[in-house]
């Protein structure tokens, strides 16, 4: 018996650059600077994290 | 679904599943009759690569996978996200707010699974002309045009909303925020129940 063909993927990615900006988005949604200041830094990190890691790959 | 290294990325499933049980519980069943798992996969991309193969569907390249932070595999109705970097991305963070970060991807992966799963042609036909009614920050959150092409468009937009909605439940209930398009929010109540029944 012939195997089965393979079948295109459905492939739906969360990009890792796309991060921050959800997470602001989250948070911030009307971009009224209504996040805390920790959330702030949080998010920050995260932006260079990725950053960082986008180097390295 | 545990994949990867045991032990090395506990911490951060179980930080994605617990935000999986703070849903509403009719989300919780949704999800549960879609047959949705979630997984943190410590070789990525070929650890993806080679779930795809599992289930006989052609995998998505290395270049396709490298940038990304998480996955939907519809063949085996599970999102698997990129243990490596989601680790990297929350370097430095205190155990608080990585926790609440990874829920908020975690919400949106969820938002995204009950979106593709529910949402038909014809409404992720309108996805391109409903990213344009979003606030400026969403809109700069879905990576269109860019990594998504035009029917993807609609899903990104019911995961992000969902996310939003679910973050806000603590603070504001049920409610819809104003600043959301009228539009959006039909779109998106005809494929996610909101407010849910229970």
């Amino acid at each position: 018996m012939a195997p089965e063909p393979m079948r295109e993927p459905h492939t739906a990615a969360f990009p890792a650059a796309k991060i921050a900006p959800f997470l602001r988005a989250v948070v911030d949604p009307e971009g009224k600077g209504d996040l805390t200041p920790e959330q702030a830094a949080a998010i920050q990190q995260v932006e260079a994290n990725v950053a960082r890691s986008d180097q390295r790959r | 679904m545990s994949l990867g290294v045991p032990g090395q990325f506990d911490r951060l499933l179980s930080e994605i599943r617990g935000a999986r049980a703070q849903l509403p519980a009719e989300h919780r069943n949704l999800l549960a009759q879609i047959g949705t798992q979630e997984g943190v996969i410590e070789d990525w991309p070929s650890g993806v690569q080679d779930l795809f193969r599992s289930v006989q569907e052609v995998p998505p390249s290395d270049a396709a996978l490298v940038n990304a932070a998480a996955v939907w595999l519809d063949g085996l109705r599970t999102v698997v996200f990129n243990g490596p970097l989601m680790q990297a991305a929350t370097t430095g963070l205190t155990d608080a707010s990585r926790k609440q970060l990874v829920a908020y991807i975690a919400w949106h992966e969820y938002g995204h699974a009950l979106s593709l799963t529910r949402s038909t042609h014809e409404q992720r036909r309108s996805g391109v002309r409903l990213l344009g009614l979003l606030s400026d920050g969403m809109r700069a959150s879905i990576d269109y045009p860019g990594g998504y092409g035009r029917l993807q468009v609609f899903d990104e937009i019911i995961a992000t909303v969902y996310a939003l909605l679910i973050s806000r439940i603590r603070k504001d209930g049920y409610g819809v925020p104003e600043f959301l398009h009228l539009e959006i929010v039909k779109a998106f109540k005809e494929v996610i129940p909101w407010p849910p029944s229970q």
